[in-house]
């Protein structure tokens, strides 16, 4: 069964002017299907304003469908009843992790979203303590967030999302106001929680290096799907991608320049390696 | 003509337990009219030492010299020298306030008391010199999409026509077209018209393509400081404080060590076409 099943996805919203008035409608969901298995590791690439947040924000009924529907381990988000289960079903990781860690110290930051759901005392603690491991962020339990790094604060933030025991989490943009080590800390834990704990991850990113492992891309430009596909076939389409204000890392751009000059180079080369066994061949 | 910095160091919560020395006798010179990228993850003191080079922070000890004159005296304008020394912050955006594009360009020499027609003149100028599109300067800036914000944001600093030009992280969270665009921008802008331009950024790849010197921070240190190539040459050194050098040096670093006759000081695609692309054609002829 799919754990996200959106289908013909559109979301309109309106333009205000400084009185409130309504200037017109815009629409960032355009007829998006997306179809996301349990288990499953997929990323949505696109450009500043493309729509991927939107989507993302769909995902656990923070914003509902203007038209089609999007069910969520089986479950219509347009329905209010079920927007409950769906939010414990599909947790969110924001961009800025300023802005979702609410206590003064890790521990009882992580503790914050089960102690809402009612869970009993001991248990609370046991999964502060499992989502903190993780994480590796335990021996940081009884720190201050503040004093951490960027990184470090967006995975106690993916910690407080683990410890709702969701079966599938969102990243939105998880890494865009990190440093280069704090994006792989951020990125390396994502693949183990998907790896070991089986959790369904959704990636939303613009940073094309950081889906080379996915098992499926999704790229959106305009507020619709516009390439989908496993990564190595998504790269090998480098113009494409460029059309839609996207980069590619730089080894697949090499690989694809060296073709170009007559190199006799396969297209959608990921890696530093592949490209070595290929001119050594 | 130029900025100094002689020995400064500089510590927060001195006296107490968690005294931290953000900058450590740090001492260089930055001409007129180069362009420098600084280097360093998160803690390494960069940002820390660009706040003083427009007297934002005041050194511990040590002291900045600009143009020769130490911005420490007690009669220097430090005011003045703000507007000399601009400094776009971080998610400058985060600062746009006015209702239109126009009139927030126009805050910074308004402030230096230029008259309503200089003032007019410098945001036109400044909205030019960044590309900002003409139709959107009546737009409120709040409408405006991630990169053009910032567009604007650097448009205000510019407008009061400072000779250094500090950046601190200004591609952080574009995406990656908007990303070439700004540093693009900035290029051509330096260019023509030979400010000295300060890029403060993690990303080495950035900071390859555009630069002419790098100053690699670590530790509240200048580590290594250098053209890229100079600089990149340290792989191992870099990998050693937590740095990468490009994807490419790597890939010619790893050819070399396979035997292939090639230049390990590319650090762009461009370059390691060209080198791979000689080196190939010298292995084929020699395998015929």
């Amino acid at each position: 069964m799919n754990i996200i099943d959106a289908r013909k996805l559109v979301h309109e919203y309106f333009r205000r002017d400084e009185e409130g008035n309504v200037e017109g409608v815009s629409v960032a969901l355009d007829g998006v299907d997306l179809k996301v298995k349990a288990g499953q590791f997929i990323s949505v690439l696109g450009h500043n304003g493309s729509g991927k947040s939107t989507l993302a924000k769909h995902i656990n009924a923070l914003l509902t469908p203007s038209d089609g529907t999007i069910y969520v381990d089986g479950k219509n988000t347009a329905e209010p009843e079920n927007t409950y289960d769906i939010r414990q079903t599909a947790g969110m990781v924001f961009q800025n992790p300023d802005n979702q860690i609410i206590a003064s110290i890790v521990e009882e930051d992580v503790g914050f979203g089960p102690e809402n759901m009612g869970v009993p005392t001991d248990e609370i603690w046991e999964r502060v303590e499992n989502a903190l491991k993780s994480v590796q962020m335990w021996k940081y339990r009884t720190h201050s967030p503040n004093r951490l790094s960027g990184g470090q604060k967006q995975r106690v933030a993916i910690a407080g999302v683990m410890a709702m025991q969701p079966k599938c989490i969102i990243l939105d943009e998880p890494t865009a106001m990190l440093d280069p080590d704090g994006r792989k800390e951020v990125i390396r834990v994502a693949h183990e929680l998907n790896q070991k704990k089986n959790i369904t991850v959704i990636l939303i990113t613009h940073y094309m290096e950081e889906v080379v492992d996915s098992d499926y891309v999704y790229v959106m430009d305009k507020g619709k799907i516009v390439m989908e596909g496993v990564p190595r076939d998504i790269f090998s389409r480098v113009d494409e991608l460029k059309s839609h204000r996207m980069d590619v890392p730089q080894i697949t751009l090499l690989a694809h320049e060296l073709k170009r000059s007559g190199v006799p180079v396969p297209e959608g080369i990921l890696h530093r390696k592949e490209l070595i066994n290929v001119l050594n061949s | 003509m130029s900025l100094i910095v002689d020995k400064v160091s500089y510590k927060y919560s001195t006296g107490t337990a968690y005294e931290v020395t953000a900058l450590d006798e740090v001492s260089l010179e930055i001409k007129d009219g180069e362009f420098i990228g600084i280097i360093g993850h998160t803690g390494s003191g960069k940002s820390t030492l660009v706040q003083h080079l427009n007297g934002i922070l005041k050194a511990t000890s040590g002291t900045v010299y600009y143009n020769g004159q130490d911005i420490y005296d007690k009669d220097y304008d430090l005011k003045d020298l703000r507007t000399r020394v601009g400094m776009v912050f971080q998610y400058p955006e985060h600062q746009l306030f006015e209702t239109t594009v126009f009139e927030d360009v126009e805050f910074g020499p308004k402030n230096q008391g230029l008259d309503e027609k200089e003032v007019a003149e410098r945001a036109y100028d400044a909205l030019q010199r960044v590309g900002f599109p003409e139709e959107y300067y009546d737009q409120s800036p709040f409408d405006l999409s991630g990169g053009q914000k910032r567009r604007a944001a650097i448009a205000g600093v510019l407008a009061m026509k400072p000779s250094v030009l500090i950046l601190d992280e200004p591609t952080a969270g574009l995406d990656p077209k908007g990303r070439n665009e700004i540093l693009d921008m900035i290029r051509s802008m330096h260019e023509k018209s030979h400010i000295t331009i300060i890029l403060v950024s993690h990303s080495m790849e950035d900071v390859a393509n555009y630069v002419d010197r790098i100053i690699v921070m670590n530790d509240a240190k200048v580590f290594l400081d250098g053209t890229p190539k100079e600089v990149f040459a340290h792989s191992k050194d870099l990998e050693a404080i937590g740095l990468a050098v490009p994807e490419v040096t790597y890939l010619m670093l790893e050819l070399k060590e396979m035997g292939w006759d090639v230049d390990t000081t590319v650090t762009t695609v461009e370059e390691a076409r060209k080198e791979i692309l000689r080196a190939y054609e010298v292995k084929k002829s020699a395998s015929k």
